[in-house]
Formats: structure tokens, sequence, C-alpha cells
């Protein structure tokens, strides 16, 4: 008895782990790169991979400056929670967008259940999927950071070895707690009719929760001190800390050297993994019967028929694909959502409030005044719909290529859904921003035209970065949505160009800043329309 | 109605998918196109429709170049891919809609031909349901109303009777010739060859992107049956066949 059940793990642990693999080589398309010809594609892949580092270098750079800042502060004994916190944080709020998307994927379903391969294994192979992707940011975020903090507090041996085990553990929960809240928002919408928008409203509620949650008690003290808002990462690590109850545990097991804390952390990261594995396993195949069986009323009764342009055509179905996808919406709506939040935010802090913090340095007061438009700008960029509109046509990718569209009209239709979503959104958080500040004059006119002139150049410059990184064959939009080249190739230019934007309006003050705000604009602008030109030409033929 | 000439297409690693195929529909042919799988056939159909492009060789929609004026062409054509792949997000009304507003179609003659297609094919009542709970069949369907919706002059099927039931397959077969009778062409791979001996006056038979026969149908099969000439023919790389 004890032998067969020994052999039926065995089976499961194998199914996890080659389920697992299908997963990994989708990574990055690494599979399709690996077996293809296209030496485009190679290229694509090693410049992804050049990204990733990039990016991983500044992570773990930046959270070594915040460690090292604590260290030299005095405080070295907060940095294993501020670490522990601030990761957790991270993967919780990046997890939770797509943690429901990725365990449910319904794409391949139908196939994986008609196989011997039991539900354990297809939602553990998808956990760990998740939770190798974490692991490697958590290894980012906190094996450097944690090397300054051993070599500042001349830690022993033995502190190297638990707290890289430690590193191990530290994705599980905020894993978890984002896989539960995917998983049960997931449930609950796969019985509604309107799934889809009600994964995205119960999920934005959630991100806005968390950001209200954890902001809120640093707007309820009443005073924001000069140390505080000039050290917002101490603040910020303050109020995660307090949020954040394992950090405690974390603390002792790491700065004390407590083995028991430690099993205790250990112990609390695997269970309630554990628990969670368990209790979707349960409700695994229905959840996902109930999301792949759609609505079918059978009783349309042809009426009067309207007729619309082409680019009106295209237009409606483009806005309507934006909204049947869930992780496209939350994905790219979370900076439109933040730029607004943010307006909103100083206008109830209040003009005073937010002025008497400043009045303490008119050098700091100036400053803000430059970088809030280039600020808003940024917010609206994080969610260029573009970027990835082209890829997310898929295997579809043939209609708009064989009707008779111009490039220009297809492209054209992509273009204005994201204006449509950062138009208003940009226009609404600079009239929050201009009224709750009381900026007059061409202050108030850079905070509207600055935001529209980024929102409008990374609309086109989204569309063509997708055009030379297409990606249309995926299986889940996830991959396309979060992961692609092109995404990451965008993302890192407009930041790049937003940071620019704000360096340069530093340097510079009187006359000559409101001058180069008008270079900065006209330059963008012309940039913009050369990309445009460029791209409407473009034989889409070729992308395939 | 659609010539190509010497049609070459190579891919990534410089295999050649099809190597100067030449062939000639006229208005009112049911051209058919067969040969094994990975013949070269869902190659030269994607060219001729414009979705891949080609390096050498030249494809004319009633004389007009599908290179030079793309959207001229296909506002002419109509496209059904072996795999019904259409927007699942969308409902049925709403992609024919769609594809009706792109091809300009006004609303009362749209009404009409929806009509007409959709009673046919059984399709009119999951008309307002989204297209992501059809079945393979039903989007196929859809697929072919939304071909037929514009009238084209030229109606080019990749596969088109994989997955439809034995009375759609029927219908669709009528209205190709329905179709031909009012001076459109077809030209479409099938697998099915009973179809394509019955269905087509026209033939051609590829073999690793080379074009081994062509014709009339009569012509090819001499008194034999399609499937004898088809497999006489891919055996010996065309060779009994063009002596004959």
């Amino acid at each position: 008895m004890e032998e067969m059940q020994l052999r039926k793990n065995s089976s499961v642990v194998m199914q996890i782990v080659k389920l697992l693999k299908i997963q990994l080589l989708q990574y990055m398309s690494i599979n399709e790169t690996l077996h293809s010809k296209d030496e485009k594609k190679r290229h694509s892949l090693y410049l992804l991979l050049g990204i990733y580092i990039f990016l991983g270098a500044i992570i773990a750079l930046y959270m070594s400056a915040g460690a090292y800042g604590l260290c030299f502060l005095g405080l070295p004994h907060i940095v294993p929670a501020y670490l522990l916190s601030i990761t957790s944080i991270i993967i919780l709020m990046f997890t939770i967008l797509k943690a429901g998307s990725m365990l449910f994927q319904i794409k391949n379903y139908e196939m994986l259940i008609s196989l011997p391969i039991s539900p354990v294994a297809i939602v553990v192979s998808r956990f760990l999927n998740m939770y190798i992707g974490n692991l490697v940011l958590a290894l980012l975020t906190m094996l450097p950071a944690g090397i300054i903090y051993g070599v500042f507090v001349n830690a022993p041996a033995a502190f190297y070895i638990v707290y890289v085990i430690s590193i191990f553990l530290v994705p599980l929960v905020p894993l978890t707690v984002a896989s539960i809240v995917g998983a049960a928002v997931t449930a609950v919408a796969a019985r509604m009719k309107y799934k889809n928008a009600l994964t995205i409203v119960t999920s934005m509620a959630f991100i806005i929760g968390i950001l209200i949650v954890s902001f809120y008690p640093a707007f309820q003290k009443g005073e924001i001190t000069t140390q505080q808002m000039t050290d917002f990462t101490s603040l910020l690590s303050a109020q995660i800390n307090n949020l954040y109850p394992l950090a405690n545990l974390y603390t002792e097991a790491i700065v004390n050297g407590s083995p028991s804390a430690f099993a205790g952390f250990a112990a609390v990261s695997a269970g309630i993994f554990a628990v969670f594995t368990g209790v979707v396993q349960w409700k695994y195949a229905s959840i996902c019967a109930a999301l792949i069986t759609h609505a079918a009323k059978k009783n349309y009764v042809l009426g009067k028929q309207y007729s619309r342009s082409p680019i009106g055509a295209m237009y409606g179905k483009e806005m309507k694909r934006y909204f049947s996808s869930s992780i496209y919406v939350m994905n790219t709506a979370v900076g439109y959502i933040m730029m607004i939040l943010v307006g909103a935010a100083l206008l109830l802090v209040g003009k005073d409030k937010v002025m008497s913090a400043m009045e303490v340095a008119e050098v700091a007061r100036n400053a803000a005044e430059k970088i809030l438009p280039f600020l808003l700008a940024l917010m609206g960029m994080i969610g260029t719909t573009t970027i990835s509109a082209l890829s997310l046509e898929g295997k579809q990718w043939w209609i708009p290529k064989s009707l008779p569209v111009r490039t220009k009209v297809i492209l054209d239709s992509k273009i204005l859904v994201n204006l449509t979503l950062s138009v208003p959104s940009c226009a609404i958080a600079a009239i929050l921003c201009v009224a709750a500040l009381g900026y007059q004059g061409m202050s108030s006119v850079w905070m509207f035209v600055i935001p529209l002139t980024y929102c409008v150049f990374a609309s086109v410059m989204g569309m063509a970065i997708n055009i030379k990184f297409p990606q249309f064959h995926w299986d889940n939009e996830a991959s396309v949505v979060k992961q692609g080249t092109a995404l990451f190739a965008g993302m890192l230019l407009e930041f790049a160009v937003a940071i620019a934007g704000i360096v340069l309006t530093l340097l510079v003050g009187g006359a000559a800043y409101h001058i180069l705000m008008s270079v900065i604009t006209i330059v963008l602008l012309l940039i913009t329309a050369v990309i445009y030109k460029k791209m409407v030409n473009f034989d889409l033929r070729k992308l395939d | 109605m659609l010539s190509i000439k010497n049609l070459t297409k190579s891919y990534k690693g410089g295999k050649k998918a099809v190597s100067n195929l030449s062939l000639e529909i006229e208005r009112g042919d049911i051209y058919g196109f067969i040969g094994h799988n990975g013949a070269g056939k869902t190659t030269t159909i994607k060219a001729v429709a414009g979705i891949i492009d080609f390096e050498e060789g030249e494809i004319l929609v009633d004389g007009h170049s599908v290179v030079k004026e793309p959207i001229l062409c296909k506002q002419k054509m109509a496209y059904i891919p072996d795999n019904p792949d259409l927007y699942e997000h969308l409902t049925g009304i709403q992609y024919l809609s769609f594809i009706g507003d792109i091809f300009g179609i006004d609303a009362e003659t749209r009404k009409e031909r929806i009509k007409k297609y959709a009673d046919a094919f059984e399709l009119t009542a999951s008309l307002g349901d989204l297209i992501a709970s059809y079945s393979h069949g039903m989007k196929q369907k859809l697929a072919i109303i939304s071909a037929l919706i514009h009238k084209p002059a030229l109606l080019i099927l990749d596969e088109p009777f994989v997955g439809l039931d034995p009375q759609a397959s029927v219908l669709l077969k009528g209205y190709m010739r329905e179709l031909c009778a009012e001076g459109s062409a077809i030209f479409f791979s099938t697998h099915v060859l009973d179809v394509a001996e019955k269905l087509c006056n026209k033939i051609a038979i590829i073999k690793e992107g080379t074009l081994i026969v062509s014709g009339r149908t009569e012509e090819l099969t001499q008194g034999k049956s399609l499937e004898d000439v088809f497999m006489e023919v891919v055996r010996h790389g065309g060779d009994a066949a063009k002596e004959k």
C-alpha cells in the first residue's frame, strides 16, 4: 500500500517536472527561438536577455544602495525586514495581476485534463513557474543587499547560509496571497456572465486598496515631516513593515539568529503554500470548466444593421479586444489609475499641507514643480497599450492582413485605443494636480502639455516597437503583455525619455526652463511624426 | 481573374516552400489545388491572399498586382483559412458587421445577405453569442458567411470542407457554383479528392513546392479517378502524367 502511494507521489513529481519544463521553455519564446532558423528571433531573444540583465542590475543596485543607506544611518537591524517587505510587496503587486490567468490558463486545459495528469501537478507546476520568476527577482533584490548588510555588521558565515536559504522561502507567502486573490477572483468571475469585467474591477479594487492602505497612515498622521518627505524609502519601509506580519519573525531569525524564528518563518511560508495548493486542486477542474463555458443564448434575431467607416470598425474591434482581456486591462490601466490617484491624493492632502512640506526649501519646491509633469507622463506611459497590441492579434493576425485596409488604418485603430485611455487620464490627473498645488500660468500649461505629448509619443513609439518585435505565437496573453521583448524594450526607452526630460529641466531655471519645455514638446512631437510616417508605410506581410 | 507567374517563396533557412509556380484562374473557374501536407498549397494561397510576402514572381488579381495594389486586390477577393481563427471576443453578428464595414457593404444589403447565408447555414440564432462559444464547424460557417457577404470576384479557400457537417458541405458547394455562375473565380486547396473531382473544372497538383500538372479536370483524369491520377502523379513526379 505504502509502495503504491510512493509510486503515485513520484509520478506526480515527474508530472510537475515535465509540465514545468514545458512552461519554462515558453519563457521569452526560448523553445521557438532555439528551433527556428529565423535570425531575427534570435536577435530579439538576445536583446530581451540584455534588457533583463540591465534591469536586474538596476534593481540589485537600487536595493543595495537602500541597504547601504540604512546601514550608514545606523539602522542595519532593519535591513533584513526592509528587504523582505519591499520584495514581498513587489512580488504581490506584480503577481496579483497575472496569478489568476496563469493558474487557470484555459488555452491548453482541455488537452491537459484529457491526459492522465493529476490536477495537483498542473496547479503546482504553474505555481512553480511563477515562483521561479519571482525567486530570480528575490535574489536580485535581497542577495547583493544582504551581503552588504552582512559585511557591515560583520556577520558570521552561518548568517550567509541561513540568509540564502531564507531568500528561497521569501516569494512563497506573497505569491500564495496573490494566487489566493487571483484564484478567488477567477473562481467567482467564472460563474458570472461578464467574467472579464468582474475580474478587472475586483483586481483593480484590490490594487487600489493596497496603495491606499500603504499610504493612508502617512497622511493620517497630519504632519508630514521634512525627514519623512525627503527620506521616502524609510517612510515606505516603515509602512510596509507594519503591514507585513512576517517581518518581525524574519528580523528575529536573520538579525538575532533565532533558529525557532527561522523555523516559524519557514513553516508559515511552506504551510500557506501547501494549504493553498490543496484547496485549489480540489476545485481546479470545476473552475476551469466554468471558465471555458461561455454563455450561449442561441436566440438571436437579425435586426436592423448599421454601417461604419473602416477605421470606425477597426477601432470598435480594438476597443472590444482591449476590454476582453483582463490581464491586458490590468497591466495597462494601472498607470492611468496611478496618475489619477496621485492627483486625487494631492487634492485630498490639500495645498497648504503639501506647500508647507515644500516650503522648507525653495529648491525642493521648484524641483517638484518641474518633475511632476514628467512623473505624470511616466505613469501614463506605463499603460501604453500599443506595445503589445499587434502581438495580441495572435492567431487572428491573418484577418487584418487579408482585409482591404491600409497599414495606416490597422495601426491607427490601435493607437486610437491608447489615446482614448491616456488622453482623458492625463487631463484628469493634470486638472487634479493643478487644482491641488495651485499652479498658474505656464506651470499649469506644462502640467497638461508634457504628459499629453509623452503619451502621444509613447502610443506611436510603442506601436513601432511592437512592429520591430512582434510575437504572434503565444498560449497565454501574459507572455505578451508582461514578458515580451517589445514590452521591456518599450518600457526602457520610455523611461529613459522621461528621465532625460527630468534631468534636462532640473538643469535650467527661469525663462530658459519654459523654452526647454517647449523644445522638449516640439522635438518629441517631431520624432513621433517621423516614426509614424515611416511606420504607416510598413509592409505588414513581413510580420508572421 | 487570378494570374500567378513564377511564384517562388523561401522560408528562413533557405528551404523553398514554392518554386517557380505559375497558374491561371479565369472567371467562372472552380480551381482545385491538391498536394500532400507541406507541398506548398497553403503558402501559395497565403501569398495570393496578401498574408505573406514572396521573393520572386508576380501575382495579379484581375490584372492588378497584389504587391503594388494590395487594397484593390483584397477588395475583390475573400480568403478563408484552413483553421477559422476568428476574433473570439466578438459575437458572430459583430464579426459579420465588422467585415461588412471593411468592405463597405451598405446596411440594407448586408442584412439581406447575412439573413440569406446565416439562415441557410442555420447560424442565425447563434449570431448574438460570442465566437468563443462556437464549435469549430460554427466558426467555419461564420468564416464562409463573412467571405460570401461581399460577393468576392475571387474566392480563395484553404481546406474549406474540414470540420463542416454534410449539410453545410453541400450548401458550400452550391454557393461556390452559384458564385462562379455569376462570374467569380474560386481557387481552393483540398485533400478530399472526390469533392475536387466533382466540383472543380480545373485542377492543379503540387509536390514539394513545384507544380506537377494542371489543367481541365476531365483532361487530367481521362476516365480514371482523380485519386488514381494523383497517386500516379506524385509517385512518378509527374513524368507519367506529363507524357500523356
